[in-house]
């Protein structure tokens, strides 16, 4: 990741190292502009030119920092650049999480500068947000699931996605939330479940969803790993009740970790269709489990009925 | 020698092309976009255009373009400098009438040799 410093200069006469200073400042400004269209962007309502414009500050950089040497810059403009020429082609639709994901790689060019401005010998490693923004490049499952609609085709209201929240204070962000294409009486939750000891407390979570196939469409926005909250941020396209997938949820985690935030749509029907577990004989619904602090609901505790989930019932019930 | 038009809105990079051009004893042009080479290059007619491709307000292709619709620029030589290395940009750039496409990271060597081959030929 470092061999910025060893790479030999340009040959003879053309010693380029006498434009280090000005690359370096123009990085600055560069680096400054992309974060001010960033956090100015409202994702409703995206001008070409200004994911072009945000484009060629990663762009810029790539382009210097090449020349240069400086590999690790070089590395993570050019995912960067990757992600963006997508976005600007409309190739994948923007969501707040890029948006967040871009701004995390814009702190970290920065220290990266820093440290070849300095001539440091240091490097930082940024080979998992390298790997993050790439496949987010490739609409990879993991890191943006869902094969997003183009933003002004399936307008979300405003609060949720715009990005000024989540660089006010990233660490208790809210979490982002992807563009999708909604079913009749399908909406789409942000769930957040924890403080978790473990990240992977939350993962039978989202085994529910294979095992039972109607109960919705679950996306993991977090890569698996906790927040600094100790938090973990899924979302859910689902046509259930909020209450039903609390219980669901409840058999893995204590009900009090599990939050549901409703992330509305405009012009979508969000009442038909969502009869969900509700419609379901009362003897098929799951049983929540009771939470390590003991469940605020007496019935909760003193239920006598088995903690297992009848999956195959499921199904059809659901849909 | 030859006056060469270089666009670029990096003013590191279009520094790092005059000084590498000025060494080999080429007269340089500084524009910052493909609009302000279309004004530059209306003042001081030049030899050989080199420029970039994602600029603000007029990209390189856009310039090439425009460049080749003037009956002045029809046979002049043009290199587009970019770091777009797909073949599809590089078609696009044929296609718009570009000369030679060189792909960034700027390599100053390779950028006197290139240039003069393009205007020795």
């Amino acid at each position: 990741m470092n061999e910025s410093q060893t790479r030999a200069p340009s040959p003879g006469e053309f010693d380029l190292s006498q434009f280090h200073d000005v690359f370096f400042e123009e990085a600055g400004d560069n680096l400054a502009n992309m974060e001010s269209l960033l956090l100015a962007l409202d994702l409703h309502a995206i001008e070409d030119e200004t994911l072009n414009a945000i484009f060629r500050c990663a762009h810029s950089i790539k382009g210097g920092a090449a020349t240069f040497g400086f590999q690790d810059v070089a590395d993570l403009t050019h995912v960067m650049e990757t992600l963006l020429d997508r976005l600007r082609r409309h190739e994948i639709a923007i969501t707040v999480g890029m948006v967040d994901t871009l701004l995390e790689s814009g702190d970290v060019l920065r220290q990266q500068l820093a440290l070849r401005q300095a001539a440091s010998s240091e490097s930082l490693d940024a080979s998992e947000l390298v790997a993050r923004i790439r496949a987010l490049a490739h609409g990879d499952a993991a890191a943006a699931p869902l094969t997003a609609a183009p933003l002004n085709a399936a307008p979300l209201n405003a609060a949720p996605l715009t990005a000024a929240p989540l660089t006010a204070a990233p660490e208790v962000a809210s979490p982002p939330a992807l563009v999708v294409d909604l079913a009749p009486g399908e909406r789409v939750l942000a769930v957040r479940v924890g403080p978790l000891e473990h990240a992977t407390q939350a993962d039978p979570i989202a085994e529910l969803f294979e095992e039972i196939p109607g109960l919705g469409k679950f996306t993991a926005l977090d890569q698996g790993h906790l927040d600094g909250q100790r938090m973990r941020h899924f979302q859910v396209i689902t046509s259930s009740a909020d209450s039903d997938l609390l219980d669901l949820f409840s058999f893995h985690v204590a009900r009090e970790q599990v939050h549901l935030q409703s992330m509305p749509r405009e012009s979508t029907d969000s009442v038909s269709g969502a009869a969900g577990l509700k419609s379901l004989p009362e003897r098929m619904r799951p049983l929540p489990r009771t939470a390590p602090g003991g469940s605020s609901d007496p019935q909760l505790r003193q239920s006598p009925r088995p903690l297992i989930l009848p999956a195959r019932v499921w199904p059809s019930a659901l849909r | 020698m030859a006056s060469i038009l270089a666009v670029d809105d990096s003013a590191s990079m279009r520094q790092m092309v005059s000084f590498t051009l000025r060494s080999s004893g080429h007269q340089v042009i500084e524009a910052v976009d493909g609009q302000d080479a279309l004004e530059k290059i209306s003042r001081s007619p030049v030899d050989l255009v080199l420029t970039d491709q994602n600029m603000p307000r007029m990209d390189g292709l856009s310039l090439v373009r425009a460049l080749r619709g003037n009956e002045q620029y029809r046979q002049t030589p043009i290199l587009v400098l970019t770091t777009e290395s797909s073949d599809e940009m590089k078609q696009a750039g044929r296609a718009a009438g570009a000369t030679g496409w060189m792909v960034k990271p700027f390599d100053p060597v390779r950028l006197v040799e290139v240039i003069g081959k393009v205007l020795g030929r």
